[in-house]
């Protein structure tokens, strides 16, 4: 009888495995993306390091323009992936781009492994929908960390490279703490490494790093410049006021490690930036969790937590929907690069297509991404 | 539901599987958990459950292979033999022999930040020394499970606050004087309270008649071999980077145990895994379960919606508020305890130095492992001591406790005061 109970429980929990399983397996299926018809070609991030080559650490480099004497960006979303914001705005420059001038690289999952899970003890929904002229399309929502299946175990204490700075061992897989990455470390330091490499073979001028950040975090609607990209940060966040959105302009802090606006601005000669956007989801202060948190950004316990200035930004009933955030995004890349063109005439970058914050806020985000052409 | 009412149904479907019943508390919590899931309108939530499961998947391997370790270290002779050297070295001066068991227990916790590798090994090894002295099992065992505590709050290695600090992106850096200040005279002075004087009126030769033989003349030195290469390989990376890689601590226990098939008495590796499986079996489905639970709650809202009651408490209210509530959510787990508490804590109390604060919550959060359900420290330390009732090893933990509470507070409160004597500020 013992055994017999014994066995019915062990086939449940393998049946529960197997079906979950499957679910979970979804994950490492990319969602198909329809680029621009100015768009170049793709172009694997392997081709920059060769040992990325038929890993979950490879991604596509969407490449639009020539090399015609104006300058480059690369525009990265997906660093983290339970930050949304950052890969739609990616994916919505990839579908409605249209260069006149230079060259715009864009990596939409920066960290594709990050892009295959999801966080545990964070029940984040795996995926959620977005309304489009086609029909609903389906996006995947992921993790801060690269998938412990391609890097695995954690140490207790992750030590920097090559600053020595010690973080807690998850932030091994912290894509935003491996920069400039390392040819032989971890699978999240040869991303970095890879990334790195780049941004140096392609003399990239700007860097564009796309983030969100939880309402109670201290570096929030802000962007983060690198000493050398002050000027052209500065010139953005004026633009972007004379818009009515607010950004605030963050010097990046010279004595902390790993982070993108730091290291990429120390080890290679771009220009390198940050955005953060406001995301209820990543918040440790959120109520009930799911899709909707993701799209509408309405949470019932954040309007608690403002009315405590728990909040570094205003929030109210009617939350920060993904509108607004990929909104911010599109419209701070278009901010940066018109700062990049004053500091740099002779390399301007100019393109047209990409709706604006406004355009977004009366179209929807589904508007923009309606896939097949 | 409403958040709270899915709260008050997860933890009435907790107490009433454990206490109605009788189910044991992971799979209690599993059940909890499912409800919590179904009250939220979440279905069964099934792949939920499965991924918060998997949110332990470290210590659960952690547990089970030190287990596993310790089976070996005892079955080759080389535990018996260790206190056998213990008692002739220290036994004739009772503050050194305290003190330096105390300082032994906690060793594995200053370089890994858990309580687990504390217990299931340092304290593992004196706990019949510490038995051998006429102590009751829950003394011994509440002796094991403070040093385990303080272990994993001293420093170099303190996992809760490098979480906060990564919750904030503050480095880590600058906790080393403090975390020692706070750790190291509590963890002396409990020791003292709880077996000082047990040791005062020791009697070493009496101990040695009460405990296993040494075999150190049959297999000399080489006994503690396995010992030597886990030490290697725990701390090789930090002190030879790139020369010693860093396998994990759970295969690190696995090589090691392995190794110690070879350097004593012979040893079943088949009866060893058997007994580290049977006496870890419980605490696995522990933290699976409590993953899943932790999974629900935050799903169902009610993990924001006690931190922002919390938070929402008024002065002094919401120090008594953190005081209750952050050791209590640490007995969840007390890494939880620290990202989800911790973090908005830090960030309500930016006007004080942040390098206390962080100390000082990371020290309220590793509480947690003394408190249900988990209560981690204590759950493992009884079956070492052989106490089955676990509760009368954490009635025996309490001054230790109240002690730890009230100096974070003081931490909290002073934090300005104090970062200016250890020349933080
Ligand atoms: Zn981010």
């Amino acid at each position: 009888m013992k055994s017999l109970l014994s066995t019915l429980l062990l086939l449940l929990v393998l049946s529960l495995c197997l079906v979950t399983g499957l679910g979970f397996r979804q994950g490492r299926v990319d969602e198909p993306l329809y680029p621009s018809p100015s768009f170049k070609r793709t172009a694997p991030l392997s081709n920059y390091f060769a040992q990325l080559k038929n890993t979950p650490g490879d991604t596509e480099i969407f490449e639009f323009g020539e090399q015609d004497g104006g300058g480059t960006v690369l525009v990265l979303g997906g660093t983290h992936c339970d930050e949304p914001a950052s890969y739609l705005a990616a994916y919505l420059l990839i579908e409605n781009l249209k260069l006149e001038r230079g060259r715009v690289l864009v990596v939409p999952r920066a960290n594709r492994s990050a892009l295959s899970h999801t966080t545990p003890g964070e029940a984040f929904p795996a995926s959620f929908e977005i309304e489009t002229a086609n029909g609903p399309r389906r996006f995947r929502m992921g993790s801060r960390y690269t998938n412990p299946l391609d890097q695995w175990p954690d140490p207790e204490v992750f030590v920097h490279y090559p600053s020595g700075q010690e973080l807690s061992g998850m932030d091994s897989r912290n894509l935003n703490r491996n920069y400039p990455g390392r040819a032989d470390g971890s699978f999240t330091q040869r991303v970095g490494h890879a990334l790195a490499e780049l941004v140096r073979v392609e003399n990239v001028d700007l860097v564009i790093d796309l983030h969100e950040a939880s309402l109670e975090y201290p570096v929030i609607n802000a962007i983060v410049a690198h000493e050398r990209a002050m000027d052209c940060a500065s010139i953005a966040v004026l633009e972007l006021q004379l818009e009515g959105l607010d950004f605030a302009l963050e010097p990046s802090p010279a004595n902390f490690h790993g982070l993108s606006h730091r290291e990429l601005g120390d080890h290679t000669a771009c220009m390198a930036t940050l955005m953060e956007s406001a995301n209820v989801i990543q918040g440790r202060l959120r109520g009930r969790t799911g899709a909707e948190t993701i799209l509408k950004g309405q949470d019932p316990m954040y309007v608690r937590a403002a009315e405590i200035e728990m909040t570094r930004v205003p929030y109210t009933e009617d939350g920060i929907p993904l509108e607004v955030r990929v909104g911010r995004h599109i419209e701070g890349v278009a901010k940066l690069i018109s700062g990049f063109n004053q500091v740099k005439p002779e390399r301007a970058i100019t393109y047209a297509g990409v709706p604006g914050y406004s355009d977004l806020q009366k179209n929807g985000l589904g508007h923009y991404l309606s896939g097949t052409k | 539901m409403s958040e709270g009412a899915v709260l008050a149904v997860m933890l009435a479907a907790l107490g009433g599987a454990v206490f109605l019943l009788r189910l044991p508390t992971g799979v209690a919590l599993f059940l909890s958990a499912m409800l919590g899931s179904l009250a939220s309108g979440n279905g069964l939530g099934l792949s939920f459950l499965t991924e918060g499961s998997m949110l332990y998947l470290d210590p659960i391997m952690i547990v089970i292979t030190s287990l596993f370790f310790m089976a070996v270290f005892e079955r080759s002779g080389a535990l018996g033999t260790l206190n056998v050297w213990v008692v002739r070295t220290f036994g004739r001066h009772s503050f050194l022999l305290v003190s330096f068991l105390m300082l032994l227990v906690m060793f594995p916790g200053m370089v890994t930040g858990l309580t687990a590798p504390c217990v299931l090994t340092t304290g593992a090894m004196i706990a019949p020394l510490l038995l051998s002295t006429g102590a009751s099992p829950a003394t011994a065992g509440a002796f094991i499970a403070t040093g385990a505590f303080f272990g994993m709050v001293a420093p170099p290695v303190n996992i809760c606050a490098m979480l906060i600090c990564g919750g904030v992106d503050m480095p880590y850096i600058g906790f080393d004087l403090p975390l020692l200040a706070a750790t190291i005279p509590l963890a002396l002075l409990s020791a003292y309270l709880l077996m000082g004087a047990r040791f005062r009126s020791f009697d070493p030769d009496a101990a040695l008649a009460l405990l296993p033989m040494s075999r150190y003349d049959a297999h000399g030195i080489k006994l503690f071999l396995p010992l030597l290469l886990l030490l290697v390989l725990m701390l090789g990376e930090k002190i030879l980077p790139g020369v010693i890689p860093f396998l994990g601590i759970p295969l690190i226990f696995v090589v090691s145990a392995l190794l110690g098939l070879f350097t004593g008495d012979k040893v079943s590796i088949r009866d060893s895994a058997l007994w580290a499986t049977r006496e870890s079996l419980s605490i696995l489905a522990l933290l699976a379960g409590i993953g899943a639970f932790i999974e629900v709650l935050t799903l169902s809202g009610a993990r924001g919606w006690i931190v922002i009651n919390l938070l929402s408490l008024p002065d002094w209210q919401l120090y008594l508020g953190m005081a209750i509530l952050v050791p209590l959510f640490g007995g969840i787990s007390a890494y939880g305890a620290s990202v989800v508490l911790g973090v908005p804590i830090l960030l309500s109390l930016l006007d004080r130095n942040n390098i206390l604060i962080a100390a000082a919550l990371s020290m309220l959060a590793s509480i947690g492992d003394f408190m249900p359900p988990t209560r981690l420290a204590i759950l493992l330390a009884g079956p070492i001591v052989g106490e089955d009732r676990v509760s009368r090893i954490l009635k025996r933990s309490v001054w230790p406790i109240v002690l730890s509470v009230i100096l974070t507070l003081a931490m909290i409160y002073f934090a300005n005061d104090l970062a200016k004597l250890f020349g933080l500020a």
